[in-house]
């Protein structure tokens, strides 16, 4: 508007000269002729009328660019108090606020600081601009941090960074930093503007997590610790027991050797002749003295075999001289209570520990005659597909569904009026699926009906093989 | 001229039991309690044969059959061990330590005899030896 109406004033200006000039020119000819009267009253009319109208002309455009002055000294008025209000919007937008923020070069000159920054440095701005910020982390720290501005490229502008603080006088803290790079036409970096939050609270509560998890990983190896001792305790007591058994049961049968041997001397008639009582008291003498020391021998087995430390004894032997062995321990009670004994035994030869599946043929056929009054018991023995398949049938009590479960368990006995006047231990059944399984690699099961009889089987391999590694035999 | 058996047994009740029985089968015996006497017993009396049991107080059974074995007038001399089961296992470490065979305890008075021949006779024949024990 200013220039238009300086431009108005100009032509006006001139135009009036311009007119005057002429006016005084024409006047001066007219004189120079003579006709200078004349001329003169004309000539003043015309000029006093001309420059009257220049004059108003000239008021005009005086009025017209006062008018204009105004109007631009209310824009200018208008445009410095909008741009004060913007300036004062911003200045709040940085200053209050909780966050940091600083401009600076690149080598962190800093050229602006807010007042949160300038708080939290306890110094005036004018302390803080102008000083490179880098110099107050030790000298270990400020390669890598000036190496994390250098990544700020035109592409990727905003870098990050987390730093620790220690500030004279105060606790550490943290501060997370986002700084965003202005550039110049060429890409090169002119300054950063900055802007950090104090992440001191999450990180302590960090710390404090990786504590705790640290605490719980250390309790977790102190617990393991305290379990695999108490573990490794239990192990050692276990083994003592079956140590303390093992003894015990040697010096059970200490004594028991001189019963049997004695006895046995005076049986034989080695001391004289003896009548028939002494004979028949003699005799029960030495089958209790039996019992006893086959009880305190089964108990020792099971304490090896639940120790791991059951010897295996492989040998090569043919299964008829087990059956028979077996068979003769109880030749003269079949007899007596007029059973029949049927033999099914198809001779096989195998490697495995003889005197085992011996105690387990024994421990299956003692079982058929004690619980079987009348009938027959038989022996039966196939190989199929590499196993051994041995079974003891008998027409005796027979065994409960119910009752079959708990076979082959420890020191359980059937409770029946039948069972209990027979004596045993309930060890029996139990060391023979602990000797099939442990020992000969096999498997036991028992098939029978209450008053019907039993089968009792066991299938182990033909050949269980050499001796594995790390195992005592 | 009857064989000698040397027992070398520290319980009494089983030391006894079995010089009845050898001499009921007419052997003649010698006695020892512990391994180092029996062990001088090998050396003074030559016995024809040696029942040694496998627990002594003094050591290891395994250990005098090895001073038995270690000499050589006596490395050929029939030792029968005499183990219990309560220790089985050292069977097999004394078959292999040279011991011409094992009868277990309890000794069985009417079936001891043939054990400890049987096992003699397999030790003779294995060690190509022509004396035979006469009774």
């Amino acid at each position: 508007v200013s220039g238009r109406l300086r431009n108005a004033t100009v032509v006006h200006v001139q135009e009036t000269r311009n007119v005057s000039r002429k006016l005084i020119e024409k006047a001066l000819h007219m004189r120079a002729l003579g006709y200078y009267s004349e001329v003169k009253s004309t000539l003043l009319t015309q000029t006093i009328f001309e420059v009257d109208r220049a004059r108003k002309s000239l008021s005009r455009t005086n009025r017209a660019l006062d008018q204009s002055q105004n109007q631009l000294l209310q824009l200018v008025e208008q445009r410095t108090r909008s741009l004060q209000q913007s300036e004062a919007r911003y200045r709040d937008l940085i200053e209050n606020q909780a966050a940091m923020i600083a401009s600076f070069l690149p080598d962190t000159t800093r050229t602006f600081v807010n007042l949160p920054y300038a708080r939290f440095w306890g110094k005036s701005r004018d302390a803080l601009i102008g000083e490179r910020w880098i110099e107050v982390f030790p000298e270990s720290e400020r390669a890598a941090m000036l190496a994390r501005l250098a990544a700020c490229t035109p592409e990727h502008p905003v870098v990050e960074l987390e730093h620790e603080l220690k500030r004279p006088g105060q606790s550490v803290c943290w501060l997370h930093w986002q700084f965003i790079g202005s550039f110049d036409a060429q890409g090169k970096i002119t300054h950063y503007q900055g802007i950090a939050v104090d992440i001191t609270e999450r990180k302590t509560m960090e710390r404090e997590l990786a504590g705790q998890r640290e605490h719980m990983e250390e309790l977790v190896v102190q617990r393991t610790g305290e379990l695999t001792r108490a573990n490794q305790r239990l192990q050692e007591l276990d083994q003592l027991k079956s140590l303390f058994i093992a003894s015990m049961s040697h010096e059970l049968r200490t004594p028991l050797n001189s019963i049997l041997g004695f006895s046995g001397i005076l049986l034989q008639g080695l001391d004289g002749e003896l009548n028939s009582q002494q004979t028949d008291h003699l005799g029960r003498v030495q089958r209790s003295a039996r019992h006893l020391l086959h009880l305190i021998t089964d108990v020792i087995d099971l304490s090896r075999i639940e120790a791991g430390q059951a010897a295996v004894h492989r040998e090569a032997f043919q299964l008829e001289s087990v059956v028979s062995e077996a068979v003769d321990s109880f030749r003269h009670i079949i007899k007596d209570k007029g059973l029949v004994l049927e033999l099914e035994v198809v001779p096989q030869q195998l490697f495995s520990d003889r005197r085992r599946l011996l105690q387990c043929v024994l421990n299956y056929l003692s079982n058929a005659v004690k619980f079987t009054e009348n009938g027959t018991i038989t022996i039966r023995a196939v190989a199929e597909a590499g196993k051994l398949i041995l079974q003891v049938q008998d027409t005796g009590i027979g065994i409960d569904q119910e009752d079959q479960a708990r076979l082959f368990t420890q020191f359980s006995r059937i409770d029946s009026p039948q069972v209990r006047q027979i004596p045993g231990t309930g060890l029996g059944l139990y060391l023979t699926q602990k000797l099939v399984q442990e020992i000969l690699q096999g498997e036991v099961w028992c098939s029978s009906k209450w008053g019907g009889g039993s089968t009792f089987t066991l299938r182990i391999p033909l050949d269980i093989g050499p001796e594995k590694d790390g195992k005592a035999t | 001229m009857k064989a000698l058996a040397l027992i070398i047994e520290d319980n009494e009740d089983n030391r006894v039991l079995i010089q009845l029985i050898l001499e009921h089968h007419g052997y003649r015996t010698v006695l020892a309690k512990d391994g180092r006497s029996g062990i001088a017993q090998v050396a003074a009396s030559r016995p024809d044969f040696v029942l040694l049991d496998i627990q002594l107080p003094d050591m290891h059974g395994l250990d005098v059959l090895r001073a038995i074995r270690g000499d050589e007038r006596t490395a050929q001399l029939p030792v029968v061990a005499m183990t219990s089961y309560a220790l089985s296992g050292d069977e097999v470490r004394f078959i292999e330590a040279g011991c011409t065979g094992y009868i277990e305890k309890p000794i069985e008075p009417d079936t001891v005899m043939a054990q400890i021949m049987a096992a003699i006779d397999r030790h003779d024949r294995s060690k190509g030896s022509h004396e035979s024990i006469d009774c």
